[in-house]
C-alpha cells in the first residue's frame, strides 16, 4: 500500500528564530531540520542541551510556531495540536486533583466521549501501561515511574497516530528507566505506532530506537542521523551484546565532539 | 499482580500518605496548651473586673450572665438573636456580593495581562485606602440602609478574594495548560478543567481572608452606620449603662467570627488536599 508508506512527519529546512527583545540578539533556535519519519518507526532525537531537540518535538506537536521550512503531519502541514499527535512530557504534566483514572482519560474528556466509553479505554491503557489497581490513586501518591505510566496510559487512549515523548524517563533513577523502557518498547510493539523520542542519555537512543538523530548546537540542526540495526524484540541481553555498545559508544563520540569543539557557551 | 492485590496495595500507599499522625506528644500537648491559654485569659479577665460597681469593667461571671439573659428572650422583637440575624443580612449579603464580583474579576485579570493592567491600579487604590474612611461615603451615597451595611462589607472583603484569585490563576503550572493545549483543550475546557481547578486552593485563601475581613466590615458598619442589628443594642445598652450587656454583645460577635473562620478553614483545608496541605493549623 503505497499509504503506507507516506511518511508520518516531514521536515524540509524547518527553522525557527526567536527575534530581539530586551536587547537580546535574535536567536536562532533550530536552521535546517530535514528529517522524513516513516509509519511505525522508532526515531529517537539526542544531542546537547541547547539544540533544540524539544523544540523540535512541539513544533510537530503544534506547540510551538516554525517561521521557516515546511512540516508536515500525515501530509498536513502543522498548524497546531492535533487528535492524530499525543504527547508525553517531561515532567508527566498531571492534573494533580484528578485520580490516575481520571488523568488517563483526560483527553478523552476533552474529546466529549462519554464518561462510561472513556473510563472503559483508560482502564484498558492503564493496564496496558502497568498501572492497573492504582486507577483511584493521585499522582502526588505515585513515584515518578508510576507517574509516567500515567502520562503513557493518557497518551494511549486518545489512540494518536504518532507518540512524542519529551524525556519521559529523564528523572528517573537508572532501574526504573530500564524497566520504563522495556515497557515502552512491548507498548509500542502492540500498537505498531511512530515514536518520536526526546532523550539525552545514549544508551537510552540506542536501546529503543529504529534511528538516532543526532542535534548540534547553534542554530539547532541535524547533524548525523544513525540507523541503528539491532535485532528486535530487544531485550535487557541488548544491553550487553557487542553492537550496542558499539552502537552507543559512537554516538557518545559524536556527542563527546560537539561538545568540545563547540565554542565557549554564553550559557544556554 | 492480581488486581484486588494491587488495588488493596493501592489504597494503603493512599492511607499511609494521606495520614501521618503527629508524635503524640505533640497531639496531646497542643489542646492542652490552647485551653491553659484560655483559662489564664478567662482567669485574669474575672480578677480584673468589678461586679461591686454596675459601670465598671464587668467580670467573664456577671458578662456570662448578661449573655444568657439576652438569649433567653430568643428571637422576640428588639431581642440579642433578632439583632444578630439582622447584622448577618450584611454579611451574607456583602459577601456573596464580593464573591460573586470577584471571582469572575480575578479569573479575567489572571488570565489576561491587559485587564490585569488595566484593573490593578484601582485596586490598590482599594487596599491601600483605609477602608473605615470609606464608611461616610458610603453613608452619604447610600443612608442608614442594608445596603448601605453591604456595601461597606463588599468593600472590606472582595480585594483580597479578587487578588487572591488573580495570583491563584497566573500561578497555574505553564505544563499543565501546555499539556491541555496539546491534548486540544479549548479556552472554555481549559479554564474550566485545568485553570480553575489549579487554582481553586489559592482562591479559597483568598475566601478565607476575605470572610475575615468580612466579618470585620459588618461589625463596623454595625457600629458606625447604626443599622438595626447589634449596633443599635450595643447603643442601646451603653446608653443605659450596662457594660455587661455590651461585653455579652461583643463576646458573641467574636464568637461568630471565629466559628466563621474555622469553618472557613476546614473547607479551605478539603478543597487543597491534592496539594499535600490540609490547611494550617
Amino acid at each position: 500500500m503505497s499509504s503506507t508508506a507516506a511518511p508520518v512527519i516531514e521536515a524540509v529546512g524547518v527553522g525557527k528564530t526567536y527575534p530581539a527583545s530586551d536587547g537580546r540578539a535574535p536567536f536562532t533556535a533550530l536552521s535546517g531540520i530535514d528529517l522524513t519519519i516513516h509509519p511505525g518507526e522508532f526515531v529517537s532525537l539526542i544531542g546537547p542541551s541547547g539544540c533544540g531537540k524539544t523544540t523540535f518535538l512541539k513544533m510537530v506537536d503544534g506547540l510551538i510556531p516554525y517561521d521557516e521550512g515546511e512540516l508536515r503531519v500525515l501530509g498536513k502541514p502543522v498548524s497546531g495540536p492535533g487528535p492524530e499527535r499525543a504527547v508525553v512530557f517531561q515532567n508527566f504534566a498531571l492534573l494533580p486533583w484528578l485520580t490516575v483514572l481520571e488523568n488517563a482519560a483526560f483527553g478523552l474528556r476533552l474529546r466529549g466521549v462519554g464518561k462510561d466509553e472513556r473510563d472503559r479505554v483508560a482502564r484498558s491503557n492503564i493496564e496496558m501501561a502497568g498501572l492497573q489497581g492504582f486507577e483511584s490513586a493521585y499522582p502526588r501518591q505515585l513515584s515518578g515511574g508510576m507517574q509516567q505510566r500515567v502520562g503513557l496510559a493518557r497518551a494511549l487512549s486518545v489512540d494518536p497516530d504518532i507518540f512524542l515523548m519529551d524525556e519521559p524517563f529523564g528523572s528517573l533513577d537508572a532501574q526504573t528507566r530500564n524497566l520504563m523502557q522495556s515497557d515502552l518498547l512491548r507498548v509500542w510493539h502492540a500498537s505498531g505506532k511512530t515514536v518520536v523520542f526526546v532523550t539525552h542519555a545514549m544508551d537510552e537512543a540506542v536501546f529503543l530506537s529504529d534511528r538516532v538523530v543526532l542535534m548540534a548546537t547553534r542554530p539547532g540542526r541535524v547533524s548525523e542521523i544513525i540507523d541503528i540495526d539491532l535485532p528486535r524484540p530487544r531485550t535487557d541481553e541488548t544491553r550487553t551484546e557487542p553492537r550496542f555498545v558499539e552502537l552507543t559508544s559512537y554516538v557518545w563520540d559524536r556527542l563527546r565532539e560537539m561538545i568540545l569543539t563547540e565554542p565557549q557557551k554564553q550559557s544556554a | 499482580m492480581d488486581p484486588e492485590d494491587s488495588g488493596r496495595h493501592a489504597r494503603l500507599v493512599a492511607a499511609q500518605v494521606q495520614r501521618r499522625p503527629a508524635p503524640s506528644r505533640e497531639r496531646w500537648l497542643k489542646p492542652v496548651l490552647r485551653l491553659g491559654i484560655l483559662a489564664l485569659l478567662i482567669g485574669g479577665w474575672q480578677l480584673i473586673g468589678n461586679d461591686e460597681i454596675q459601670l465598671a469593667m464587668p467580670t467573664f461571671t456577671r458578662t456570662m450572665a448578661a449573655l444568657f439573659d439576652m438569649l433567653s428572650a430568643g428571637f422576640a422583637e428588639d431581642s440579642l438573636l433578632e439583632g444578630l440575624v439582622i447584622t448577618n443580612q450584611a454579611l451574607v449579603g456583602g459577601f456573596l456580593l464580593a464573591l460573586a464580583v470577584s471571582l469572575p474579576l480575578g479569573i479575567a485579570m489572571g488570565s489576561s495581562r491587559g485587564v490585569a493592567n488595566i484593573a490593578t491600579p484601582y485596586l490598590t487604590v482599594l487596599l491601600a485606602a483605609p477602608m473605615i474612611a470609606l464608611v461616610p461615603i458610603v453613608q452619604v451615597v447610600l443612608g442608614l440602609t442594608l445596603a448601605a451595611r453591604i456595601a461597606v462589607v463588599f468593600l472590606f472583603s472582595f480585594i483580597y478574594m479578587t487578588i487572591n484569585t488573580m495570583v491563584g490563576v497566573q500561578e497555574v503550572a505553564p505544563d499543565l495548560k501546555e499539556m491541555g493545549r496539546s491534548f486540544g483543550a479549548t479556552r472554555w475546557q481549559m479554564l474550566r478543567m485545568v485553570t480553575f481547578p489549579a487554582a481553586v486552593p489559592a482562591i479559597m485563601a483568598g475566601i478565607r481572608l476575605g470572610l475575615g475581613r468580612a466579618i470585620i466590615g459588618m461589625i463596623i458598619a454595625e457600629l458606625s452606620l447604626i443599622g438595626a442589628g447589634i449596633g443599635s443594642l450595643i447603643l442601646e445598652y451603653q446608653v443605659r449603662f450596662q457594660p455587661a450587656y455590651v461585653f455579652g454583645i461583643v463576646l458573641l460577635a467574636v464568637l461568630e467570627g471565629v466559628l466563621l473562620m474555622e469553618l472557613a478553614r476546614r473547607v479551605e483545608g478539603r478543597f487543597a488536599r491534592w496539594k499535600g496541605v490540609e490547611g494550617v493549623e
